[in-house]
């Protein structure tokens, strides 16, 4: 690699960062090292970012915040297991509070587990008892779920709680006014579905996959996995053909446009 | 690795990285929770690696952010204002600190939230490869924008520093 100097006299601010940090490969090391050597303007620049680098240091450890003591970090660890204890219960409906659930107009089951799987749902939209219609008993489609719901807004959320171990989560804007949603290959995914979108309590050695269909009037899809900020996936206007979302990787997949990690 | 070795491991430098991000140790203490009880929550099989740990961090306090920030925007913008704290006086240490403190948080906020993420992570001794992963960027530009946003820590460090002079 060669070593230019840039309209400052001097060679790239970058690049020196990356030496000084030891992240060049040996070659590239080599080169900056050997540019550096022969170059006071260089050398100076370096030694002033290593200084502002130890200036900059000392300003965020002098300005730091008191640690909680340790009595405080106890309690913190304290709330976090008796959560996870909470939550391996069984029957315990998945849903956060404030996660507000309405309109579940259809379901379809086949498999045991999978009913399992409605049968969470419908506990977490409306507490421990039956739901108000028993879902449809679908025989032709075994380990697979279905359901259809009315998005309210112009924008519907998939929220995973967890990057599985494989599946993809497939979404076609459609025309009319229901969404839906299939689950295949999975067997502990618990899902709920409400005006806002979807949550979907999987495991992270789930390899379920996910079909979602759009109805025409939401003009935006985001999806957050494991606890991530919700990404937008798909717009509406761009819906030229299916998108899928890789759930291992994170990763938007065969979609016309974008191949956007997140 | 168990999930009281993964918290035991990484929960105080969390914190420092939340709360030098947020300049809000409540809130950085709160995210740290949160983000071990997101971890536990997903029953993974093999434990997180820590540039995810901290990913995640980052997304929750951003995420926590906003809601704060809406939230004191609506406090301030209703009929009711809500009192702050009484004014007290601090002994000379603490008082420099807190100088210290302002002064930080006052150059840190001059920076993009990339740029803040990236020194801050570089702090904690994260690669260019996990620090570019975390904030969506190459990394070649992690060295570039960790340059650019040394040169504005240190201009606006040397002018409160001036300023008090």
């Amino acid at each position: 690699m060669s070593v230019e100097h840039g309209p400052a006299g001097t060679a790239d601010a970058g690049l020196l960062v990356r030496h000084l940090h030891g992240e060049l490969d040996e070659a590239d090391a080599r080169d900056v090292s050997d540019h550096l050597a022969g170059c006071e303007a260089c050398r100076t620049l370096a030694r002033a970012l290593e200084a502002r680098t130890r200036r900059v240091s000392d300003a965020l450890r002098q300005a730091d915040f008191p640690e909680p003591d340790e009595h405080e970090w106890r309690r913190v660890l304290g709330a976090v297991r008796d959560d996870s204890a909470t939550r391996k219960r069984p029957h315990r409906g998945l849903l956060a509070a404030g996660w507000v659930l309405a309109v579940v107009t259809t379901a379809g089951l086949a498999s045991a587990s999978v009913r399992g799987w409605v049968a969470d749902r419908w506990e977490g939209v409306f507490g421990d008892g039956a739901p108000p219609t028993a879902p449809a008993a679908d025989a032709g489609a075994p380990g697979r779920a279905d359901l259809s719901f009315r998005p309210a807004g112009p924008e519907l959320s998939v929220l995973l709680e967890s990057r599985q171990a494989g599946g993809t989560l497939t979404l076609r804007f459609v025309d009319g006014s229901t969404a839906t949603v299939s689950v295949s290959g999975g067997g502990e995914e618990r899902l709920a579905v409400g005006d806002g979108g979807i949550r979907i309590g999987n495991m992270s050695g789930s390899r379920a996959s996910y079909e979602l269909t759009v109805p025409s009037h939401v003009e935006r899809v985001l999806v957050g996995i494991g606890g991530l900020e919700p990404v937008e996936v798909a717009r509406a206007a761009n819906s030229g053909q299916p998108i899928a979302v890789d759930l291992v990787q994170g990763v938007v997949v065969r979609s016309p446009t974008s191949h956007d990690e997140y | 690795m168990t999930l009281d070795e993964l918290f035991e491991r990484h929960h105080k430098s969390l914190f420092r990285f939340v709360s030098r991000m947020t300049s809000d140790p409540d809130f950085a203490k709160d995210i740290v929770q949160e983000t071990f009880l997101t971890i536990a929550r997903e029953g993974r099989s093999e434990p997180p690696s820590r540039a995810w740990l901290f990913q995640l961090a980052r997304n929750l306090a951003r995420s926590g952010m906003r809601k704060r920030d809406r939230r004191l925007r609506l406090l301030r913008g209703g009929s009711h204002r809500v009192p702050g704290p009484a004014p007290t006086t601090l002994p000379d240490v603490e008082a420099e600190r807190a100088e210290a403190r302002a002064a930080v948080r006052g150059a840190l906020e001059r920076l993009s939230e990339k740029e803040r993420t990236i020194v801050l992570m570089r702090e904690e001794g994260f690669t260019h490869r996990e620090i570019a992963d975390a904030v969506g960027t190459t990394t070649g530009s992690v060295g570039t924008m960790f340059a650019r946003a040394l040169g504005k820590l240190e201009e606006r460090l040397g002018e409160t520093s001036g300023d008090e002079s």
